[in-house]
Formats: C-alpha cells, structure tokens, sequence
C-alpha cells in the first residue's frame, strides 16, 4: 500500500510537472489569487467562464488548471481580508476578524505569513489525504449500482441542505429549483421532451456552461454594479513577514485542527471551503484558554480557518473524483469539464485515465509550493491590483462570457440563455438564496431521477431494492441520522450561530 | 479538442473571412460548373468535435478537399438532438457550398418527432453513402451467458426476467434491441443509458444482461476482454469480428441492421456540383489512410450513387417507422 502510494505520486508527480501541465498549473494559481483578492468575483465564476476556455487543452491540463483557480481563491481571499478587512473570498470572511486586527496592530506581514504557511501545510496534508483515501473508496465505488447511487445523491442533497449557509428552507427551495431545471430535455427513458417548449434548443437540456457562468458570473456582475465599493487601499505598513517564535508555536495546533475540520468537511456533501473555515475558527474559540483575545487580532484565528478553507477545498475532490458525485458548485463545475473532455466522471477514472487522476491530485501540491511563492514575496502587488478600475474589468468579464458560452455549441440561443439565467442569479441573490445548492440540484437532479427509475426498472417495480441492498441502506440511515439532526431545535440554533459569527 | 483542431479552427476562421471577400468581390463567378467549388464548402456536423463522426467526417472532407482544390471545413453544431444541425444546413443556400452529414437517425427522426423542421425525403439532396457500420451484441466477461444462443434460451423460459440495455431511446442501438425482442419473440425489459460508457459498466457489473452498442463504442472493453461479443446485427458477418456470428446465424429471423452515415444538402444543389462532390467521396473513401482509420470504427466504406443513398433513406425511414410501431416507442 505504502508503496503503491509512492508510486502512484511519482506517476501524478511525471504528469504533473511536464512543462505544459506546470504552465497551466502556475495560471490557474496566479488567476485564483488574482481572483481571490478582487472581492466580487469568486472562484465559481471564474471557473465557470473559463470553463470553455479550457475545451482546447487536454482533459489533465485543463482539471489541473481549474483546480488551481479553486484553492488559489483561497490564498488570494485571505490578502485583502487582512490587509483591507475585504474578504475577497467568502471562505476568507473569518480570516478579516482577527487578520486585520492583527495588521492594524503593526502585524501584518505576519498574519500574512501565517495564512500562507497555513494554507501551505494544510494543502500538503490534504494532497496526502486525498492520495490515501481515493483509492479504496474508488474500489468502494465499483460496487455501486443504480440503487447505491441513488442512495448516495440523496444523501448528498440531504447533506448539502443541512450543511448550507443560511436559511434552510432557502436552501431546499433552491436545490428544488436546480433539480426542476435539471428535468429540461429530452426523457431518457421514453425519449418524450420535458418543458422544451416546442424549442428544439432546449431538447439537450439547459446549456450547463451558460447556467453557471449566468448564476454565478453575470449575476455577480450586476450586483457589484449596484454600488461602487470603496476600495481605498490603506498604504497599511506591512511589517516584518516572519512571526515571531511565540506567534509561530501558537499557530502550529491551530493549522493543524483546522486542516483535520477542513479535511472532513471537505469531503461532506455541501461541504468544502467555505463551511471548513467557519467550523475552525468556532472550534479554535472554543478551545482557546483566552477567547477573549478573538477579534482582537488572535493569530489562531487566522492560522486555524486560512488552513481548513485550503484542506476543504482540496478533499472536497474526493467524492468528485472516485464517485463521479459533486459535493459543492465548484466540484459540479469540474464534473462539467470532464463530461465535455469526454471523461465519464466515476470509479473509471482512476483506473483508465491513471495520469489524470494521480496528475490532478499531484499538481495540488505543486501549485501550493507556487503559491507560497507567489503569495509572500508579491503581497505588496496584489494589493495594488485592487486598483483596477470596474469599467475596465465588467465589460471585459461580459464580453468573455459570450463568447466562452457560444463557443460551446455555436448556439446563440445559449447566449440569451446566459443572460436571462444572469438576472435570475440577481434576483436570487437579492433574495438572499444562494446560487450554489440550484447548481449542485441542476447536477445531481438528473443523475438522481436516471438511478432511481433505472434500479426501479431493475427491480421491475420493488422499492425495497433500496432497503435490501447494504450499502444503499447504509446510505438512507445516514440520511435519515443527517435529517434527524439538523432539525434538532439545539443543533439549528448552534448551526446558525456558526455561520453567523462574523456578520 | 486539441492544439492541433484549435489551430485549424484559427485557419478556418482565416479561409471564411477569405472566402467572404472572394463572394464579395466575384459572386458573378459562383454558379459555373467549371468553378466549382469556388470557395470552401462546410460539413455542418450535428455532433460534438472529437467522436466517430467527427473524426472520419474530418479525414474524408480533408481527401475531398484535396482533390477538388477547396477546403472542406467540418462545422460542428451539436445539440437538440441533432436536429439544430441539419437545420442549419438546410437553411442555407442550395448552392453546394453548405452540405451536411446525415445518417439512419434522421431516418428514424421522420417517425420519431411529430414535429420535425424537416423531411429527410423531400428536402436532403442526397450526395453518397460514407460508409455502414453494424451494431454488437455483447454481454460481461463475467457473464453466465456464452453465446446469443443462452441468451435467447434463458429469455424464453423466464419471460420478463432478462435486462437488456442500450443507449438512449430512439437510438438506432436501442431500437435495435426493441427489433430484436420483437423478432426473437422474447418478454424482456430495455434499459436506456446516458452513453455507451455507462452502458458498458452496467454490462460488465451484471445491471444489464445483455447491451446493444456501436463497435467503436465497446472497442476499448472489447479489446479488454471486459465484454464479449455474442452476435452482429448485419445480414453477413463483421470484417472486424468475422467469428461472430450474425443474430440472424442465431436464429432469429429476418433480422439486418446496420447503421450508416452519408453526406447530403439541402434540395436543390445543381447536379454538376453533386456529381463533382460523388466522385470526390468516391476517391476519399478509397484512400488507405481513411479505410484504415475507419476500420478502427468499426466502419466500412460504402460510395454509392445519389440515387442509392436516396433508396436506402427511404427503405430505412420504412423500415424504423414499422420498428417504431410494433414496440410502442412514444412519439417525440
């Protein structure tokens, strides 16, 4: 096993330093941390525009650079939060508590190097994680069936909904939502065209890539439009990059519990960075002899949730990788770059494409030894790229979208899908729903309704095949455990608590 | 898609500004016979870069253009279920400069869609056959059936008990196994899959007794040895599998499928220009490389006369209408 590991690295290692994967690798880093510290546009949007970009690459190059700009978001969201209290990442929105206490006490180049150690050693940890736990749940993997799966999905819907940020209820309406527009196209079963409208462009289903770069990208657009941030930049002296001794020795547990909370989370259904960082930064209150120093510049609380964001959104490759199953917008995005390279997401892909797989998880480290170059010599740069005017960047990002969404299908109905779907991602925005459960349910929707009638085929009509079958029971009682819990009066007031402590 | 398609679509895009100023600057010239083709002429392919029918429409549009000193550029338009394609070809000009790819789907189209934009009779004008390609009977390695003689024997004495799958419904594949339950006289159940890799998993783990699919669809398990072929669904046996015998070898008759793939434009291209683009086919689909390359496919060349690609369209639009009939396919 041990052996296999290495040998396996050493494959990920030959793919992932060719000199085109490093080129892509070092873009995809360099544009997460670009738009990591532009608050405004996320790492889902810009995966989501890029994604036809990438239709010209081969399928490894192109994953290697899509995940580069997922968990180079995570470096990049953790500078302006520090230094200007603008999180530029969501998942970077507890870094700004204590981060930018400890800049405004002098320390900044410290918080700044404890982010990126931080995130390094989690990112190093989590490659391992990965590397060690893909292989078995992919052997796991090859007993599923269409009953197996479809347990699997509900679990990660029930799971997505509990582990959502927010109003649960907004959740669930929004994952219903993806799920309908998931039905759009043509029946595979009976081949009848569901909610086509006599439109012949619909009968293929809603344009993923138009979907998600409206959701996410147009729509993210309009909104900043609405008001012109104040973006002075504080010339804030950024100190000394080394921490002290003592800063250091206090960080050491910190990175390290917030890597393991990242690691898990990650790997939840709904999970990923985002959720990992809160989760930290709560346990590191908690556990701290002294949380009164929290929100007063407590390097714990920068070190503990900057490590968990990076270890969660690498783990949350997992289930993405051996399973062919999102658990987060960014993963289902991934899992829509596969399927237009011709990668059938699942089991398979470990064993037929080999160099991809151990590629992809091989350049995860790789790209985290740039970023910590790129990241700690270069602060003073990317704070300056705060500068850059938004009637610059807008038209540019708009103009870019359509052409990446035509590209796909020279379809210009798709454009007008893009746009109509951009002011439904605005309006949802505006009513405080997140665009990401309707784009994990437009994912997960189809892939639900294809295993459920397949194994009720299967089974010529016996619903039981999901309570007979082990693994699929598993699945349900974890389920049922996951609904259970979350309703608890106890855990629903904890769960808020949780997400709002910074707000 | 790689570097290399990327920089020929660079190059396209160069020749289509060309070719827009030569229209601009000499339209009086096109319309001549002798001309022909004057500009470059586009495939508009209703499929996604980088399938079977993409890549052989590629290598025999590069043979055509050579011998008639034009590029032959391959459009794709993929989506709505082909049929955004064959629009788009259809409503351009009839002058020879917008063709199309057709095959057995538009066929089974014409009585599958109650509303198709389209005849596949009336408004194609036919050009030639590409090639025939047979479909695979197949089952899992780990299968307790040997032969389609097993299959045949279990499915009659436990009727409703056998899983038999293939890609999506109204496929030229699953309707296919529908013909097939239909002349074997057999109660089983035809499952649908989203493509041929995960019908092939379902095969291999058991979901599925026995699938229905394209040689070039299960060449990578085949050669595996993670399927088995158990029959061929043309009235002679594969060039590609010639031990396997045929379904109709098997017994059950009268049974013939093959699928086919063929180069067409909207009605109304003069008949020097079809000509001119026949003989092109012809001499394409006679070069090895091409041969060779389709093999692979599993598809074998077929040129035939505009005339003949015209009888089998109408033969098969028959054929797949009576299919569809006797298996109760819902209309689209």
């Amino acid at each position: 096993m041990g052996f296999d590991l290495l040998s396996d690295l050493a494959l990920g290692l030959q793919t992932a330093l060719l000199p085109y994967n490093l080129f892509y690798c070092f873009i995809g880093v360099l544009l997460g941390t670009l738009v990591g510290v532009l608050p405004g546009v996320g790492p889902t949007a810009t995966i989501a525009m890029l994604l036809p970009l990438t239709f010209s690459l081969s399928p490894e190059t192109s994953l290697i650079m899509l995940a580069g700009i997922y968990y180079g978001a995570q470096y990049g969201g953790s500078t302006t939060a520090i230094l200007i209290n603008l999180p530029g990442e969501a998942s970077s929105a507890v870094t700004a508590v204590d981060g930018y206490q400890m800049a405004r006490n002098g320390r900044a180049g410290a918080a700044l190097a404890t982010a990126a150690i931080g995130s390094f050693v989690a990112g190093t940890i989590a490659t391992l994680v990965i590397a060690m736990l893909a292989p078995p749940l992919t052997m796991v993997a090859l007993q599923f069936g269409p009953t197996e799966y479809f347990s699997l999905i509900v679990l990660g819907l029930v799971a997505s909904i509990a582990l959502a940020h927010g109003s649960i209820l907004k959740a669930l309406a929004m994952i219903v939502l993806g799920l309908l527009l998931g039905m759009v196209g043509t029946d595979l079963y009976t081949g009848m065209q569901r909610y086509t409208f006599g439109h012949f462009e619909l009968s293929d289903g809603i344009n993923f890539v138009a979907l998600a770069v409206g959701l996410f990208g147009v729509s993210e657009i309009l909104r900043n439009l609405e008001h012109e941030r104040g973006r002075e930049v504080l010339t804030l002296k950024i100190g000394s990059v080394m921490p002290t001794r003592a800063e250091l020795k206090a960080s050491v547990a910190p990175i390290l519990r917030g890597t393991a909370i990242g690691s898990i989370l990650g790997v939840l259904p709904g999970g990923g960075a985002l959720l990992a960082s809160f989760a930290s930064y709560a346990a590191e209150k908690k556990i701290s002899p002294t949380p009164e120093r929290f929100g007063h510049g407590a390097i714990e609380g920068v070190a503990g949730p900057e490590a968990a964001n990076n270890a969660g959104a690498q783990t949350s490759f997992i289930p993405m990788l051996t399973l062919g199953i999102p658990s987060n917008a960014v993963m289902a995005m991934m899992v829509g770059a596969m399927i237009i390279q011709g990668i059938i997401p699942g089991p398979n892909v470990m064993t037929e494409r080999p160099d991809l797989f151990w590629g992809l998880i091989a350049s995860m480290w790789v790209g985290n030894v740039m970023l910590l170059l790129l990241n700690l010599p270069l602060v003073g740069l990317w704070v300056r790229l705060l500068t850059i005017p938004y009637q610059v960047l807008f038209p540019a990002i708009m103009v870019f979208s359509a052409i990446g969404v035509y590209s796909i299908n020279s379809n210009t109905f798709d454009v007008f899908a893009l746009l109509a779907l951009g002011f439904v991602g605005y309006i949802l925005t505006k009513l405080d729903c997140e665009p990401a459960p309707l784009l994990l349910g437009f994912v997960l929707g189809p892939l639900l309704e294809e295993h459920l009638r397949r194994a009720m085929m299967l089974s010529r009509g016996d619903p039981m095949v999901f309570i007979t079958h082990p693994i699929s029971a598993g699945l349900l009682i974890t389920a049922c455990i996951f609904l259970f819990v979350v309703t608890r009066p106890s855990i629903a007031s904890k769960r808020s608590e949780v997400f709002e402590e910074t707000d | 898609m790689n570097w290399n398609s990327l920089k020929r679509r660079i190059s396209e895009c160069t020749l289509a500004i060309a070719a827009a100023a030569i229209l601009v600057s000499g339209s009086a010239d096109i319309g001549i016979a002798a001309d022909y083709p004057a500009k470059p002429v586009t495939i508009v392919l209703s499929y996604a870069p980088g399938g079977v029918a993409d890549i052989s429409t590629r290598l025999i549009a590069e043979q055509m253009g050579k011998k008639l000193g034009q590029q032959f550029i391959v459009e794709n338009k993929p989506g709505g279920g082909g049929i955004l394609g064959i629009q788009t070809a259809l409503n351009a000009a009839n002058d020879g400069y917008t063709l199309m790819l057709i095959g057995n789907g538009q066929a089974i189209a014409k009585s599958l869609f109650t509303q198709l934009p389209y005849d596949p009779e009336a408004n194609f004008e036919p050009v030639s056959m590409f090639a025939e390609f047979g479909l695979v009977m197949f089952t899992g390695a780990n299968s307790k059936f040997k032969s389609a003689q097993d299959i045949l024997d279990y499915a009659k004495a436990n009727p409703g008990k056998l899983n038999i799958g293939s890609i999506n419904t109204g496929s030229t594949q699953n309707l296919s196994a529908e013909l097939f339950m239909n002349v074997a006289g057999i109660d089983a159940s035809l499952i649908p899959f989203k493509g041929s890799p995960d019908l092939v998993t379902a095969t291999i783990r058991g979901d599925v007794d026995v699938g229905f699919e394209i040689y070039a669809g299960l060449k990578s398990a085949l050669d595996a040895k993670q399927v088995i072929p158990l029959a061929t669904t043309g009235s002679n046996r594969a060039s590609n599998l010639p031990d396997i015998p045929t379904i109709e070898e098997a017994g059950v008759k009268p049974y013939s499928v093959t699928s086919w793939n063929a180069l067409a434009g909207p009605k109304g291209i003069p008949a020097e220009h079809i000509a001119a683009l026949n003989e092109a086919v012809a001499e394409a689909l006679a070069n090895p490389e091409v041969i060779a390359r389709m093999a692979d496919f599993g598809m074998e060349p077929r040129p035939t006369t505009p005339e003949a690609l015209a009888e089998r369209m109408s033969a098969d639009v028959l054929k797949w209408a009576s299919v569809i009939e006797d298996a109760g396919v819902a209309k689209q």
